[in-house]
């Protein structure tokens, strides 16, 4: 039998279990860079990250309760998503979206889904992560204008080059109906000479 | 002068039970944010007048604290703060968004039904004493929550309609959304009544 000493004992480790785990999930979620939110299957936001808040503008207590496609520039591609399940049997899914701020700044973001289960087995929401892409498409328009460029560039040399070519070319043929004429001429001058 | 009516003293004084710290220390947050550290002061000054000695920084989350700390600090900084039954249901509402507890309990928020199969061990998890029913109408879109062997001051009632409301706004449109206290129909025991 345990006494109530001993419960007394057990539940206070108990207590502390939880505090330390609270903390923990508290300065985990509080730590991790990446912007992460759970939602309901309905697409309610019921948790988000500080990195989610940041990212969004909102505050913790706004954004509860509020609809996940709202934050999304193509909220219709993200409904299609969520209301037909389209990763249904694989562990996650990518997409490249359009998220919206509070302050309606338009940021890429590069989007995680994953749908979440109970103990049951049960379908019960989704984990969703957001990663801000906006360096990585300023870097890759920054290199598609250099690309531009350059090929427009090349594409300047390679006319200036046809076109020296032909001269080039034009002359060369000149050169030779001129050497043709100048035989001619000579021929017909030692027909005279005779 | 008491701060809190005489009648709602007594009525907070013969509640029996426990209420957990993190529910004490949430709401007390709310008071932190909307009036600061003095105003949470003066309201805990307030309380320990009463009898209630509690102050915020010696709460142990999972501890069981009496029952009454619960209503009298809703009691208490509604009469201190001079705040109307709006601002006492956007406390619950606040409450249910910014509760650790809530937030383990988030995969029961994925529809009405499993919201109300859990009610009972929702309520559980905050207090020792009394049970919460859901029951829910299908046909009228709308549900009854009856919370028995439990009284509490007019205070807590707001917050209790904000509270719901806010579950209840997870998994119903909350435009429709209406929660409502109404006459209880059994002896120590609250409904509300929720339509969407």
């Amino acid at each position: 039998m345990v006494d109530k000493e001993q419960i007394e004992s057990l539940l206070q480790i108990t207590r502390e279990d939880l505090r330390d785990l609270e903390m923990y999930v508290q300065e985990y979620s509080t730590f991790l860079p990446l912007a992460v939110s759970t939602i309901n299957p309905l697409g309610i936001i019921l948790n988000s990250n500080q990195a989610f808040q940041k990212l969004s503008g909102y505050k913790e207590i706004e954004m509860i309760g509020k609809k996940m496609e709202d934050l999304f520039l193509n909220k219709e591609d993200f409904k299609d998503l969520i209301e037909e399940k389209i990763f249904e049997g694989k562990p996650s899914l990518t997409r490249k979206m359009t998220f919206l701020t509070k302050e309606k700044k338009k940021i890429p973001v590069n989007m995680a889904i994953s749908a979440r289960k109970d103990e049951k087995g049960n379908f019960i929401g989704y984990f969703i992560a957001l990663s801000d892409i906006t360096a990585f498409e300023d870097l890759r328009k920054n290199l598609e204008q250099k690309v531009e460029e350059r090929t427009k560039e090349l594409q300047e040399k390679l006319a200036e080059m046809e076109r020296f070519q032909r001269l080039a070319v034009g002359r060369e043929l000149k050169m030779v109906i001129l050497k043709e004429e100048i035989k001619k001429l000579k021929k017909e001058l030692e027909k005279y000479k005779k | 002068m008491l701060i809190v009516s005489k009648q709602d003293l007594e009525k907070i004084k013969r509640m029996e039970g426990q209420t957990v710290g993190l529910s004490l220390k949430t709401d007390r947050k709310f008071v932190l944010e909307k009036k600061g550290k003095e105003g949470l002061e003066k309201v805990e000054r307030e309380m320990a007048k009463l009898g209630y000695p509690l102050k915020y920084e010696e709460i142990e989350n999972y501890q069981w604290y009496p029952v009454q700390l619960d209503p009298l600090f809703l009691s208490v900084s509604q009469r201190t703060f001079n705040w109307d039954d709006k601002v006492m249901w956007e406390w619950g509402r606040w409450g249910a968004k910014t509760h650790f507890i809530v937030k383990l309990m988030i995969r029961y928020f994925i529809s009405k039904e499993i919201i109300a199969k859990s009610a009972n061990k929702f309520w559980r998890k905050y207090y020792t004493r009394g049970t919460l029913d859901f029951k829910l109408s299908k046909k009228e879109n709308s549900g009854i929550v009856t919370i028995r062997d439990f009284i509490t001051c007019p205070a807590q009632y707001r917050y209790l309609e904000g509270y719901f409301f806010q579950i209840m706004s997870l998994v119903v449109p909350p435009e429709k959304l209406k929660v409502e206290q109404v006459e209880a129909l059994e002896e120590n025991s609250l409904r509300f009544k929720t339509t969407w």
